[in-house]
């Protein structure tokens, strides 16, 4: 019996061994973590411009120009990416449900898009829900682990200003490895880079071209 | 002396009239064009934003194919094409990276067309309908559906100095247009090799 409750629990043991410790902030110092968690993510409607340079998989990379209208408070997202010579390759617009007003080639698969829109979500928008744990990890990193219906999510805030988001898969491996830095005076990043293991791994590194509020 | 005036202009008004008249007149007038040198601004219009996106940079034109289209803001991109190949180079931080994406393929489709413009074949490519209209413009028009969900038209502004396009406006959907507008332009200038080969 007892062999077999062991059987039993060794997916979940090895489940959570994917995940960094946290060692729990006192009570007093939980906030303040957490408020620094949520600080590098859009805190209001925005409109952004990047700047895309992605490596996918097989190698090749490609460079677009990325427009970002997003809301934060709702989720919804309408995203354009255009090759630098201007021609639109997607207009789509996510707001519960997706909607591909225009695309070429491979991003007319909504599959394909949907993917980019979590990854949109991922790079702009605090994770869902409430934060689960707060604390420090063992080099003295902040770390907010939010659980959602998607799955896990860590931010851990970098001593020396970067923030990191990992997205865990339901096996609890890291899907999404994404990279926050180089901040501006009103919290924005600079540089987001993103990284995507798996069967078909992938990367991207947006640079912040122009930045405004939507009304 | 006042008469002379008077026929200069009067000569040099009337080329400007017989450029962009007719199909002819634009290609005898391109015959001439060895190479092109120019400066432009492009401005894209979307709904998704609240004031066009301005990007700049320099074109590099010289017969018979050879192109270097190079946005100098707010990416540095450099597109080169020489003896048929095509390769895009993105400059960024001090460094410089290849783009080997396959919408290079589609590239060179376009860079080719841009070389038919610089050589006054507008009405080359059967996949478009051309017309010339009053005031030196040129509209193509996708023949195919396929093509025309893609680009609804494309208008073409020639200057009045002969053999030269002011602007480019790349209508997409009602919406979304691309216009480039061409300044400092020279003409027949003599532009060395490696501009089309090297960065």
């Amino acid at each position: 019996m007892k062999a077999a409750l062991l059987i039993l629990a060794l997916p979940a043991c090895i489940a959570c061994a994917g995940l960094p410790r946290i060692t729990p902030a006192a009570e007093n110092e939980k906030s303040d973590i957490v408020k620094r968690c949520a600080a590098p993510f859009l805190g209001g409607p925005r409109r952004l411009v990047h700047s895309i340079d992605g490596t996918l998989p097989g190698g090749a990379t490609a460079t677009m120009i990325g427009v970002t209208v997003a809301f934060p408070d709702s989720g919804r997202l309408r995203c354009t990416i255009m090759s630098i010579e201007g021609l639109v390759l997607l207009d789509a617009d996510y707001d519960g449900k997706l909607v591909i007003k225009r695309g070429i080639g491979p991003l007319a698969d909504p599959a394909l898009v949907m993917g980019m829109i979590r990854d949109i979500r991922l790079m702009l928008f605090r994770p869902a829900g409430a934060c689960a744990e707060a604390g420090t990890l063992d080099g003295g990193n902040g770390m907010c682990r939010y659980r959602t219906d998607e799955g896990t999510v860590d931010v851990m805030t970098r001593s020396g200003g970067g923030v990191e988001v990992v997205s865990y898969d339901s096996s609890l491996k890291p899907s999404r490895t994404v990279l926050l830095s180089d901040f501006r005076a009103d919290g924005l990043p600079r540089r987001i880079e993103l990284a995507a293991s798996g069967m078909f791994s992938y990367s991207l590194r947006l640079d912040l071209i122009e930045a405004e509020q939507v009304r | 002396m006042k008469i002379n005036k008077l026929l200069i202009s009067f000569l040099l008004s009337a080329s400007l009239i017989a450029w962009g008249d007719s199909w002819e007149q634009i290609k005898k007038t391109a015959k001439d064009i060895n190479s092109v040198q120019a400066e432009f601004v492009q401005k894209k219009h979307m709904e998704i934003l609240s004031r066009p996106l301005v990007s700049k940079g320099k074109l590099y034109f010289q017969t018979p194919t050879s192109l270097r289209w190079e946005y100098t803001s707010p990416v540095h991109s450099i597109l080169l094409m020489h003896g048929g190949t095509v390769t895009r180079y993105i400059k960024k931080n001090g460094a410089v990276t290849k783009d080997s994406s396959a919408r290079l393929q589609s590239m060179q489709i376009v860079l080719q067309e841009i070389i038919m413009w610089m050589k006054g074949n507008f009405d080359a490519n059967p996949g478009f309908t051309p017309q010339l209209k009053p005031g030196r413009i040129i509209v193509l028009t996708p023949k195919e559906k396929s093509m025309a969900e893609i680009i609804q038209r494309i208008e073409l502004k020639l200057s009045k100095e002969p053999g030269v396009i002011q602007s480019v406006m790349i209508y997409e959907s009602r919406k979304s247009y691309t216009v480039i507008d061409f300044g400092r332009v020279t003409v027949n200038a003599k532009l060395p090799d490696s501009l089309f080969r090297d960065l």
